[in-house]
């Protein structure tokens, strides 16, 4: 399903329904609904924003951003999509707004990345969970990978957030999962992936 | 091998571990959005003061400008400069003794001009106060003048 039409099993917290009453009342401002929201889907936030960027004192931040700036807009927010899609947009574009603007975070060019992959051990490739196997992917690789593999974004979605063309999303996923696969099962890239460039 | 067949055998999706953000962040972010919503009060305060401020000084000088622009106003203005005028010109020619008559008259006239201010009198009285006050430091001036050609004749 797509983005925001919500949901692919992971992250099913924003796909919530949020109850009108409470959305009458954060409109307003009252403090209780707000923070209703956040028990709802404060979690969900935390997590997707966590499973880009890895770091959790900035994945706190990014939601502290979102949910500022979603306490700031809640009065314009006409209920068009539902809330959690909504809020799911917001904190996505707050996240890729770090990835893009903190070298620090980012981190080495994909491409200089995937050649240090390679030469990594792979003594601990058996005792590496899928958390881990994310974790291996730089911030922007794992943006792609998680946006595209688990909240259902398209490439051309991809490619507007991150201002670039589609061949450069679909570049950085296949290569990414050609790793994560390598990763997992100890084997090496294949050359000949239909994806590759 | 597609993407999605590439993630069920290494990233699987319900694999991935769900993570608990710091419970005292929702207090973090309550009280940063409290002291927003403080400083934006605080600044619609203080352009409310500021614009009121605005307000009173454009008026007031709105009041000032109307009132420098207005007939009435502008022919008191002149009757006044030009009573400063002759007083000066009276003072350059040398003080001289004036007629007690016209001292008296001219003591009146500045009393009826004091008493027009105190009780808010409108501008033709004015006026014609600064006009006839005027008439007399006029004469004052003239016979000046004569009193002086008399004693260069001499």
């Amino acid at each position: 399903m797509a983005a925001d039409g919500l949901p692919l099993g992971v992250n099913s917290g924003f796909g919530k329904a949020l109850d009108p009453e409470v959305l009458r009342q954060a409109r307003r401002g009252k403090t209780l609904a707000l923070e209703t929201i956040y028990r709802m889907y404060g979690r969900s936030c935390y997590n997707l924003a966590l499973r880009i960027i890895g770091e959790p004192a900035t994945a706190e931040d990014i939601v502290q951003d979102v949910f500022l700036r979603m306490m700031a807009s809640i009065s314009r927010f006409r209920g068009d999509a539902p809330f959690g899609a909504w809020l799911k947009r917001m904190t996505v574009n707050s996240t890729i707004d770090v990835v893009r603007r903190n070298r620090r975070i980012d981190g080495a060019d994909p491409e200089e990345r995937f050649a240090t992959l390679a030469s990594e051990s792979s003594s601990a490739e058996s005792r590496v969970d899928a958390w881990n196997l994310l974790m291996r992917l730089s911030p922007r690789e794992r943006a792609v990978v998680v946006l595209h593999e688990l909240e259902g974004y398209t490439h051309k979605e991809l490619a507007a957030m991150f201002e670039q063309s589609e061949s450069y999303s679909k570049s950085i996923l296949a290569r990414s999962l050609r790793r994560l696969v390598g990763a997992k099962t100890g084997g090496h890239r294949t050359e000949d992936d239909p994806d590759d460039e | 091998m597609t993407s999605n067949d590439s993630m069920a055998c290494a990233v699987a999706p319900m694999l991935l571990p769900e993570f608990d953000p710091d419970p005292t962040l929702w207090e973090r972010i309550r009280r940063d959005h409290a002291r927003r919503i403080q400083v934006r009060r605080i600044r619609q305060f203080g352009g409310f003061g500021l614009g009121l401020a605005l307000v009173a000084v454009v008026v007031t000088q709105g009041i000032r400008w109307s009132v420098d622009s207005d007939p009435g106003y502008q022919g008191i203005s002149d009757g006044r400069v030009q009573s400063q005028r002759l007083q000066d010109q009276l003072e350059s020619m040398g003080s001289q003794p004036f007629g007690s008559d016209v001292q008296a008259r001219l003591r009146l006239v500045d009393n009826d001009l004091q008493a027009a201010y105190d009780h808010g009198a409108d501008d033709s009285e004015l006026k014609s106060l600064w006009a006839l006050r005027n008439q007399l430091l006029e004469s004052m001036v003239r016979q000046d003048t004569d009193h002086a050609r008399l004693l260069t004749r001499i």
